[in-house]
């Protein structure tokens, strides 16, 4: 396995950092007029945040059928665990009570294995490389319910964030993918070695599970760390013949950090 | 000195004290039975001018003297000196001993007494009435700078508060001295200093909470608004103890809205004719006091500048205890808006624009002299406000066009809107030949 795709996904939550850095210097100095020192003038009414992390496609077999996923773990010098990618979401909660917020998410995941063939080489000797490509942009509106309290209003002026809070929340929407391999590839017929580029996109409904945890470190700043997972699938293209559906599952770790007004 | 439950907050402003006036040494040196809390009072005080003695009645504009405090045992004498001679004189115990007061028509109890720190004086008092009404008073004496003393009190009649403030700045003894008394006061003004900045030293949130803890949220509001002391580095821990302490939300919004004067317009209106005129007054959108005052003076709702005319102090709050002078003086009702500020103005009806009030975001380093009261910024002086505001870059101030141009605002352009370039779309390709033939892998199937 040649790891030249993680670089790539590399990027993702450094690109999460360094938004989130201009976040806070931009809004930190604009704070001072919505709140004092560890408290805001009023609750928060909405948060937006953005999370960065891993991606972990669940990649399912066929269930009897050979699936998408098992031909590419058969033939190509990809495990399970080389589908590992990166992952980014954007989310943006508006409080609906002291405990639940309503959420508008949208997510984009990569991951970019590079594989040879598992079984063949070139009469060269040299491997026969190609690469697989798959992402997927989960869009989902949800709910999401904190296990306790997020903060304390004292009088009508003040409200003190509580410093950690556990949620949970259910989300469904739509999620898109794109799967691609492209690269070299043995017509077992011939043996000859032939490039080409099987793409495969679609979307398909999806529901998301969610649990994470919130630490507020400003007034206006959280930590989030959060798990999901998301269940899809969705029919292939033609590039693929006789495959069941791709599973679009997968399991997402992200940590992010989150801006509340 | 006997008062020796001085609490730990209070340490501090008696290390000042002491350094300034060598207190508590001189007070026990010159009056070793005087409560240290009336040190800083004894002398003569009189009102200062109010905006509404424009309306004052003719036939009342009469010279209300002055009011002295002399010492007396623990507690100290009020009298009421006009004309060089005293019309009126009366104890003032503050020592919380309930005692029966009888005026107007009305009986019942009066109860005074020092907080702990001996920074504020606890006034309580319940009378009924001929007309049975039960009337129920809590307020605060204190002393927010080190030459005025305040006294603000909380009316209860039926249920509802209505606040009532009145100011008293230091005037010369001379009166006093006239009519051949002296004050028992520590001799030399370095220790009346002290005394005066003990007193005076910043309110804490302790102070708040005992506050709360003895008289009527109205009146810590009140307290609160007349004071008008930012809380310095308030912050969680401050809003949360509190909190804890029981201290009613109100009291709260008036300390955030007082230490965030930038952020809150705390409109501490003075009710007066002026703003509770035919259009029912100028009220902000957040009130969190009552925004029709309940007259105890009346017996039923009416705006409150009536009885601020009328001189309360019968049958109702003020009856008895201080006597007439102080019973009839010019009590302000007071109500505490607290606002969002977005630029704290108002543009009023037929009366055009309005800037932020005065006085809103604390008076340190105010002073009242000779009936003007004037701060940093802004002087008060027969009724007319001016203020340098409270604007950043500089005061500036109108005058009437002659002609002038208006300066346009030219905008920048040229600025590009950076455009992305975009990944070349991958493209199924026509799956061409490499040339190359594969062979199974060593060792594989």
């Amino acid at each position: 396995m040649i790891g030249l795709g993680r670089t790539g996904n590399r990027t993702l939550p450094g690109l999460v950092a360094a938004m989130a850095l201009l976040g806070l210097t931009g809004v930190e100095q604009l704070s001072a007029q919505s709140g004092g020192s560890g408290f805001l003038f009023s609750s928060p009414r909405a948060a937006f945040t953005l999370k960065g992390g891993l991606h972990l496609p669940r990649a399912a077999s066929g269930n009897g059928t050979q699936s998408l996923w098992d031909l590419t773990r058969e033939e190509l010098t990809v495990e399970n665990r080389d589908l590992t990618g990166g992952s980014i979401i954007a989310e943006l909660a508006v409080r609906a009570n002291e405990r639940f917020d309503v959420t508008f998410a949208f997510g984009y995941s990569l991951t970019e294995p590079h594989s040879e063939m598992r079984d063949w080489v070139g009469t060269d000797d040299l491997p026969i490389e190609q690469v697989t490509s798959f992402s997927t942009k989960p869009l989902t509106i949800g709910v999401k319910a904190y296990l306790r309290e997020r903060g304390r209003s004292i009088g009508s002026l003040a409200w003190i964030p509580r410093t950690w809070n556990p949620y949970v929340g259910v989300a469904g929407g739509v999620v898109s993918y794109r799967f691609n391999q492209y690269g070299e590839f043995v017509d077992y017929e011939t043996y000859d070695i032939f490039r080409d580029n099987y793409l495969s996109e679609g979307r398909a409904p999806t529901v998301h599970f969610i649990g994470g945890m919130d630490f507020s470190v400003s007034r206006h700043f959280l930590l989030v760390g959060e798990a999901r997972y998301g269940l899809a699938s969705a029919p292939l293209d033609s590039d693929f013949v006789g495959f069941p559906d791709l599973d679009l599952a997968g399991f997402q770790v992200t940590g992010g950090i989150t801006l509340r007004f | 000195m006997t008062r020796t439950n001085i609490s730990k907050g209070t340490l501090a402003g008696l290390v000042a004290a002491v350094a300034l006036g060598g207190l508590p040494g001189a007070v026990d040196a010159q009056e070793p039975n005087t409560r240290l809390g009336w040190q800083a009072y004894l002398g003569c005080w009189a009102r200062p001018a109010n905006p509404v003695e424009v309306d004052r009645p003719e036939e009342e504009a009469t010279d209300d003297g002055v009011l002295c405090f002399v010492a007396s045992g623990e507690d100290v004498e009020m009298l009421t000196i006009v004309d060089g001679a005293i019309t009126h004189r009366e104890p003032f115990p503050a020592d919380g001993q309930p005692r029966m007061v009888e005026q107007d028509g009305c009986t019942g109890t009066e109860t005074s007494r020092f907080s702990d720190d001996q920074r504020r004086i606890y006034v309580t008092s319940e009378a009924t009435c001929q007309d049975g009404a039960l009337r129920r008073s809590t307020g605060i004496i204190s002393m927010p700078g080190p030459s005025e003393w305040l006294d603000v009190r909380a009316m209860e009649v039926d249920g509802r508060a209505t606040a009532w403030a009145q100011w008293y700045q230091r005037t010369s003894d001379s009166p006093l001295r006239d009519v051949g008394l002296q004050t028992g006061e520590l001799e030399g003004p370095a220790a009346l200093r002290g005394a005066a900045a003990y007193l005076s030293s910043q309110i804490t949130i302790d102070d708040v909470i005992d506050a709360s803890h003895n008289v009527h949220p109205e009146a810590v509001s009140a307290w609160l608004a007349q004071a008008g002391r930012a809380f310095a580095r308030l912050d969680a821990d401050d809003l949360i103890r509190l909190d804890d302490a029981g201290v009613p939300g109100s009291v709260i919004d008036v300390v955030v809205a007082i230490s965030f004067p930038d952020r809150f317009a705390l409109n501490r209106e003075d009710v007066y004719a002026e703003d509770y005129g035919a259009a029912g007054g100028v009220r902000a959108a957040r009130t969190i006091w009552v925004d029709r005052m309940y007259s105890p003076f009346y017996s039923g709702y009416g705006y409150g500048y009536y009885p601020y005319r009328s001189y309360y102090g019968w049958g109702g709050y003020g009856w008895g205890g201080y006597g007439s002078w102080y019973g009839g003086g010019y009590y302000r009702p007071v109500v505490v808006d607290v606002t969002p500020r977005s630029g704290g103005g108002r543009v009023v009806a037929g009366r055009g624009y309005r800037g932020p009030r005065t006085g809103m975001s604390g008076n340190q380093g105010g002073s009242r002299s000779g009936g003007a009261w004037t701060r940093s910024g802004g002087s008060r002086t027969g009724g007319s406000v001016s203020s340098g505001g409270s604007s950043s870059g500089g005061s500036r101030s109108a005058r009437p066009r002659r002609g002038g141009s208006v300066e346009g605002v030219s905008g920048s352009s040229g600025s590009s809107r950076p455009t992305a370039s975009s990944r070349p779309a991958a493209s199924r390709s026509s799956g061409s030949s490499t040339g190359r033939t594969a062979r199974p892998r060593r060792g594989g199937k």
